[in-house]
């Protein structure tokens, strides 16, 4: 991977040597102040070496908007596809966001207008969730 | 780019990441924080790698819950935050952040990258210079460290 030498990314997740992806993603810090750590070995630990495949904002982006993981917005080239099914709305209708008696700021409201209603479509089973994603994605990228 | 060039940051250069997990009582989500966020996304000193909601049921039964799915404050605009989420947590993480959350509470996690690193050493690398290290330290390894040179 280009940019920083290989051996001091801080990625926790990334210490474990074995390439596949660790049991867990979220390590929290201990916030135990009782630790005895008379033994500990310097207080600057060079991660180890990790093959960090490139272009991780480019997988990271292939599932989110592309506007989040990397702010080049000018060089955001093609827009990321759809959002993964996860953001498909559940069975219950969407009633809590669209009760919500919005006071946005001048420019979102349009888009959070647009939005409510495309939530209101999918709930009502008039659009797939494809569609949805694909409504959403172009709304969100205006 | 290697670390003898002195190329910019391009897209594939990887500033440290964090994460911070946050609970909201009785799931009322609050603005402030988002809007901070969204401000710092927007400058470019922060990227947003993942943002993900966790509800914690007054059973104690907790789960990934989207954000269409719950209530949301008047004057939260989670609609901007609509495809941060690039659903990176699995099972064993979300059953780490509701150990921590109250029973009917709501946690968001956003797992950030610290992209301001990123321009203070294209920085001294436009120049000659050359970052040959780089890592976290937490906060217990710290304390540690200050109490093993107190002691001396």
């Amino acid at each position: 991977m280009v940019g920083y030498p290989p051996a001091t990314l801080w990625l926790p997740w990334m210490r474990l040597s074995a390439p596949d992806r660790p049991q867990r993603f979220l390590v929290t810090e201990p916030r135990d102040e009782t630790d005895d750590k008379e033994s500990i070995v310097g207080l600057l630990k060079t991660a180890a070496t990790a093959a960090v495949a490139s272009s991780v904002h480019g997988r990271v982006q292939r599932r989110q908007q592309a506007r989040w993981a990397a702010q080049d917005q000018s060089a955001a080239g093609v827009p990321a596809p759809a959002p993964p099914a996860q953001y498909a709305t559940p069975a219950q209708p969407q009633q809590t966001y669209a009760d919500s008696t919005p006071a946005p700021p001048a420019g979102a409201s349009d888009r959070l207008a647009q939005l409510k209603q495309l939530g209101e479509l999918l709930s009502a089973g008039l659009l797939t969730t494809a569609e949805f994603e694909q409504e959403k994605a172009r709304i969100l990228s205006v | 780019m290697t670390a003898e060039t002195q190329q910019g940051s391009g897209d594939d250069d990887l500033g440290p990441i964090d994460f911070l997990a946050i609970e909201f009582p009785q799931g009322r989500l609050t603005a402030s924080g988002f809007e901070k966020l969204l401000s710092l996304a927007d400058q470019g000193i922060v990227g947003i790698l993942d943002m993900e909601f966790i509800a914690k049921d007054a059973d104690g039964k907790s789960k990934k819950v989207d954000v269409w799915q719950f209530a949301v404050p008047a004057d939260v605009d989670l609609a901007a935050w609509a495809g941060a989420s690039s659903g990176l947590l699995d099972d064993s993480d979300v059953d780490e952040i509701a150990a921590s959350m109250q029973p009917g509470s709501v946690a968001v996690v956003v797992i950030y990258e610290n992209r301001w690193v990123l321009g203070l050493v294209d920085a001294w690398r436009h120049d000659g210079a050359r970052l040959i290290a780089n890592g976290g330290i937490p906060a217990g390894d710290l304390v540690a460290a200050l109490d093993a040179t107190e002691r001396t």
